[in-house]
This record gives C-alpha cells, sequence and structure tokens, in this order.
C-alpha cells in the first residue's frame, strides 16, 4: 500500500493527475462533451505512457470530470455532464439571488469531500463492497429505481398532481428507442437516430439551459442576477466553516449513497445524484424549499455523484466489471497497457492498484484547488449583460447538442426546449421529468426481467430481502408527507370554527 | 391562469394517441408476450390519461372559484417565435454555410431581432469574439467535427479547420 502511495507522488505520476484534472475540467464544464467522451478520445495518447501515468491521467480527467459539470450547472443552468442535473436544478436559484458563489464553493468542496470518503472506503472494504454489489438482480434494481422515483411528491410539495405527471413524461420519453428485452421499436417515428433512445445530454441542456433562455425572451425577462450579485473570488468561493459543518451529516450520507449506488453496475453518478437529492428532500424539515435554492440541494448530488465515480472503479478494480459508461471505456485504457482488471489485479500488480487508489485521494484534492481558479472565471460570464450570455448560452446549447451526436440531436434540444417551456409556464416542475428520464430504463427493464425470472409472480419480488426492504423504504417516503398532510388538514379544519 | 387546463387536457389527448401507436408495437413472441414492448409504456399511458384527467378536473374547477385577472407575466409570444425561428434557421444553415459563418449570423440575429441591440459594435464585433471563442474551444482544443458546410462553403471552411 505504501508502495503504491509512494508510486502516486512520484513528479512523473503527478504531473499526469495535474494534467488530467484541467483537461476533465474543460471538457466536464462544456456541454456535450463529459469525461466518457474525454477518457475514448485521449485513449491513444497514451499508449506511448508507463501504465500508472496513464491510468492516473484517466482517472483524474474522469473524477474532475464528474464535478465541472456543475460549474455550468449552477451559473447558466446548463448541466456540462448529466451528473450535475439534480445541481442545474438548486444551484441556478443561487446564481439568480446573486449567491453563486457559495453554491460553487459548497459543490466543489462537497464533491471533494464527497470523493475522499469514497477513497477511504476503495481503500479499506473494496472486496466487501464488491460483494454487496453482487447481491443485486434485476428486482433490487427495481426497487431501487422505485426508491428514486418516491420523491417526486417532496419535489413537487406544492402540486403533486404536476409532479407526477412530470414524472410520467420523463418515464414515457425514456421508452423511445429500441426495446432493451425484445429489440422491438418503440416511438420512434421513422427517426433512425433515436432508437438508441433520447439523447440524455441534448435533452438536458434544451429542458434546462435554452427553454430558461426562451422564458425570459418570451417574458422580456434580461436580469440573469437579481441586484447585480456579488464578485466571486477565491475567498467567496471557499464556502463557510459553519456552513460546511451544517452541511456534515448531508454530505456524510451523501457520500455513503453515492459510493453505494457508484458501485452498482450500470446504475452510474446520475442515478446517485437524483437518489441522494431525493433522500435529502425526504430528510429535510423544509422539504417544500428544496427546487428553490436550498444548499443542501447542491451539496447532497454533489457529494454523492462524485462518491459515485469513485464508487465505480470497485467493481471496475475487483471484478473487472465496469460501474458507469466511463469506466467502461477506462477499461480499454487497462488492456492497451497488457493490464486485465479484476481479482488478479489486486494479487499481480497490487502497487498499480494501490497508486490509483492515492491517485484518486490526489485527484480529490487537486480538483478542490483548480476547480476555485476555475469557478472565478466562469463566474465573471454572469456579469455580462443579459444579451450577450443568452445568444453565448443559445450558441453553445446547439454547438454542444452537435458535439453529442448531429442535426437529430439539434432537434432533441429544441423539442426539450419547448417541452419545458410549456411545463415550466403551466407550472409543472422540470425535476420529475429528469427523474423519470434517469430512472425509467432501469425500472423498466429491471421490473420485465425480474418478473420473466419469477414466472411473472410480482409477490415473489417482495421475498428477495433487499427488493423488500428498499420497496418498503419508499412506501414510507410516499405516504409519509400524504399522512402529514393529512394530519395537518385534520388540525386545521378542528382549529376552524 | 385562465387556460391551465389546456395543457393535461393536450397531455390527455396525446397520450390517448400514443396508446394507438403503442398497440401496434411488434416483437413479443412466446413468453414475453406478457411482458412485451408494450407493456411498460402502456401502464404510462394508462397513469398519464388518469392523472391529466384528474389534473383537467381540477383546473376547471379552481377556474369557476377563482377571481379573473390573476395573471402575473407579461407574455410576447412574437419574440419567442423569432427567437425559436431563428435557432432553426442557424440548425439549418450549419450544413449549408458552415460552422463559423453560420454561428456569426445567428449570434448577430438573436442580438438585433430578439434583444434589439442596436449598436453595430456590439451586433457585429460581439458575434465575432464568441464565435472565436466556441471555434477555439471546440474545434482547435477538443477536435469536435463541426459542419463545414457544403460547395464553395466547404472549400472556405476547409481553409479554416
Amino acid at each position: 500500500m505504501i508502495e503504491g502511495l509512494q508510486l502516486a507522488l512520484t513528479m512523473d505520476v503527478f504531473a499526469f493527475i495535474i494534467l488530467g484534472t484541467l483537461i476533465g475540467l474543460m471538457l466536464g464544464a462544456l456541454p456535450g462533451l463529459d469525461a466518457t467522451t474525454g477518457v475514448a478520445l485521449l485513449l491513444p495518447v497514451t499508449y506511448v505512457l508507463a501504465p500508472v501515468p496513464a491510468l492516473m491521467f484517466f482517472v483524474s480527467l474522469y473524477a474532475a470530470g464528474v464535478f465541472a459539470g456543475s460549474i455550468t450547472a449552477i451559473l447558466f443552468r446548463i448541466p456540462g455532464s448529466s451528473e450535475a442535473i439534480m445541481t442545474a436544478v438548486e444551484g441556478h436559484h443561487f446564481t439568480a439571488r446573486g449567491e453563486a458563489g457559495l453554491a460553487l464553493g459548497v459543490a466543489v468542496t462537497c464533491s471533494a469531500i464527497g470523493g475522499l470518503i469514497a477513497t477511504v472506503a476503495l481503500f479499506t472494504i473494496t472486496p466487501w463492497l464488491a460483494s454487496v454489489a453482487l447481491q443485486f438482480g434485476p428486482s433490487e434494481y427495481f426497487a431501487l429505481g422505485v426508491l428514486g422515483l418516491s420523491c417526486i411528491a417532496a419535489v413537487s410539495a406544492s402540486d403533486p398532481l404536476k409532479g407526477i405527471i412530470a414524472a410520467l413524461i420523463g418515464l414515457l420519453l425514456a421508452t423511445v428507442g429500441i426495446d432493451q428485452i425484445t429489440g422491438a421499436k418503440r416511438f420512434d417515428f421513422g427517426v433512425s437516430s433515436i432508437l438508441g433512445g433520447i439523447p440524455f445530454v441534448p435533452a438536458m441542456i434544451g429542458l434546462f439551459a435554452a427553454s430558461e433562455v426562451y422564458r425570459r425572451i418570451a417574458q422580456r425577462d434580461h436580469t440573469l442576477v437579481s441586484g447585480g450579485g456579488r464578485k466571486v473570488t477565491i475567498r467567496s468561493a471557499l464556502p463557510p466553516f459553519l456552513t460546511l459543518l451544517k452541511l456534515r451529516w448531508t454530505v456524510l450520507r451523501s457520500s455513503v449513497l453515492g459510493l453505494l449506488v457508484g458501485i452498482l453496475p450500470g446504475a452510474g453518478a446520475t442515478t446517485a445524484a437524483i437518489l441522494s437529492y431525493s433522500a435529502e428532500v425526504r430528510m429535510s424539515r423544509q422539504p417544500e424549499a428544496f427546487g428553490k435554492g436550498k444548499i443542501e440541494g447542491v451539496a447532497a448530488p454533489e457529494s454523492a455523484n462524485n462518491a459515485a465515480a469513485v464508487g465505480a472503479m470497485i467493481p471496475l478494480l475487483s471484478l473487472g466489471i465496469p460501474g458507469s459508461g466511463t469506466t467502461a471505456v477506462l477499461i480499454g485504457a487497462f488492456l492497451i497497457h497488457n493490464l486485465q482488471p479484476g481479482p488478479f489485479l489486486f494479487i499481480e500488480n497490487p502497487e498499480i492498484v494501490y497508486a490509483l487508489f492515492g491517485g484518486i485521494a490526489i485527484t480529490n484534492v487537486m480538483v478542490l484547488l483548480f476547480s476555485i481558479v476555475f469557478i472565478q472565471a466562469f463566474a465573471h460570464f454572469v456579469r455580462l449583460p443579459y444579451p450577450i450570455l443568452a445568444t453565448s448560452i443559445l450558441s453553445v446549447s446547439v454547438i454542444g447538442s452537435l458535439a453529442f451526436g448531429d442535426v437529430n440531436s439539434v432537434a432533441v434540444m429544441l423539442a426539450f426546449a419547448l417541452l419545458g417551456l410549456a411545463l415550466e409556464a403551466a407550472r409543472y416542475p422540470l425535476a420529475p421529468v429528469v427523474l423519470g428520464l434517469v430512472l425509467g430504463p432501469i425500472i423498466e427493464s429491471s421490473l420485465r426481467r425480474a418478473l420473466l425470472m419469477t414466472d411473472f409472480d410480482f409477490t415473489a419480488l417482495l421475498a428477495r430481502p433487499i427488493t423488500a426492504a428498499l420497496l418498503a423504504v419508499a412506501l414510507l417516503f410516499i405516504a409519509v408527507p400524504a399522512v402529514a398532510g393529512l394530519i395537518r388538514w385534520w388540525r386545521a379544519r378542528k382549529q376552524t370554527p | 391562469m385562465r387556460y391551465r387546463w389546456l395543457v393535461p387536457a393536450g397531455l390527455f389527448l396525446a397520450a390517448a394517441y400514443l396508446w394507438g401507436v403503442a398497440a401496434d408495437f411488434q416483437g413479443a413472441v412466446g413468453r414475453y408476450e406478457l411482458i412485451g414492448p408494450d407493456f411498460f409504456p402502456k401502464i404510462l399511458l394508462a397513469a398519464i390519461m388518469i392523472a391529466s384527467l384528474a389534473a383537467v378536473a381540477r383546473d376547471v374547477v379552481a377556474l369557476r372559484r377563482e377571481p379573473a385577472g390573476e395573471e402575473t407575466k407579461t407574455f410576447f409570444p412574437a419574440d419567442l417565435a423569432i427567437a425559436v425561428l431563428i435557432t432553426v434557421a442557424y440548425v439549418a444553415a450549419l450544413h449549408v454555410i458552415g460552422f463559423v459563418l453560420a454561428t456569426l449570423c445567428f449570434q448577430a440575429l438573436i442580438l438585433a431581432a430578439v434583444f434589439r441591440v442596436r449598436r453595430w459594435q456590439i451586433v457585429f464585433g460581439v458575434p465575432a469574439v464568441l464565435t472565436t471563442l466556441f471555434f477555439v474551444i471546440f474545434i482547435v482544443l477538443m477536435g469536435v467535427p463541426l459542419p463545414r458546410g457544403s460547395g464553395m462553403f466547404r472549400a472556405f471552411n476547409s481553409l479554416l479547420y
């Protein structure tokens, strides 16, 4: 272990950690480009490098890329990467209030803490966590998806019916494309480019960034920051210690949850961010304040998505199973250096494994340091006159969608922009649409696979302890606010003469 | 809001139409027939129809109880339509005149037509700076293959990237 850590701290390796962090921050902050694209694009560049610097470069690029999407999410409501979607929902309200520095500072600090907590788990309980991940079958994934959806009522507390409709729209949109089980085409209307499903990044850029610009244009509301806002400096980007202290349980809970979701193959950091956000809404004494700019709503997804990104390394390294899209591409980085991820990696190349663990810890500190500089640079844009900013956002929305796919991706972006505009005009919340879109494929395919395995006996799913426990928690999450509402209504009625 | 029931009513109609589309999904055989490709979409569409009807009913009832003239923000549909049309034209122009010229024109048009900026220095200067910035970030640094256009525009853009 010590040898591995020393290896991570050598100048050759350290330089690549810094380079990977900088490229990851840049890629993550640009819509349409993310850590997965970065790793795939730069894979050939590392042929000539030794295995440890090459792997460190990619791991740091990955960790930094997961965080950086939050910068544009908070400042412009453009999620630079899918992992930053809940941060866009909550964090942009801080920019509108002129408190972008606080949200950005909390985001970067909580990301780093989440990543570090997950790294401690990497060092200590990797084999045990990998065995937990293996316990998850289709029925458990289905229950996990339902648990994620159970927060709809909370994130749309003012009007749960609208929240449910918005989530159903998201779930339905997630069924577009080729059915994973039968291979049938669904709701494609002859457009071949959506056979793989709705492209998520262009959809989110449209739903949040472009729709916001169109809304302001339609209302001639050309002020992004009310009252001008405070200038973001290094000092303001470091959140007050008391704020962090107040968030300690949020960060710890979300990091652990993020880590656990991260180790599940296919679940990913986006799901982790959504689940942690919903858990935080549930545990808050002011659930109605979420979605309007509550700092816990930034801290929770940020801690969770970075912890999940690190957690995804656990099944990769210990079992050779990628936990996310980026780790699937990372397998290529291992293979081109003649390394086979899996149990034998721990036996044959323990120094590489521990150097990677150490490198991940260092990366999280580097992300914290470099992000503050990045944040300052990006924060200047908020102070631009809104017409210039809006023009930039619309251009980036189109270019980001083009970078992700083709003209059809831009069409998807525009369609989602108009959908977001219509929903917001009718006061439907957007967050449940995202929940449905992300969790839909997990819920549908897991439910159908689980039903196939149990000969269509739904009750057999409940016989599995993890499934039953997760569904019970989901039921509790739905029932408690409903019962509390009924009690409040009954008390109010009793007090009325 | 007087017309708020229109959104759930539209959703109900869309869901009813999509139910018909889902009924034609092919591909399930044998054991898969019970959980075929239409299994999950139909559950969702049924739920959307029920929830939409409930929302329409609620909105209509609320409309009767609410006092008139509760509107809050003024809406300028012409501004929105112009912005969306310029964006659609931009996307269409990308494959004809290429990224650089299309982006310059798009930004200048948005500033002039949507935001009514009249200072020519801004209408032409800002797009020049922004397009150069995006060109450097997306094409030079990231190597994103953005459209070069066709014909003589392609020849011109090939000189740049």
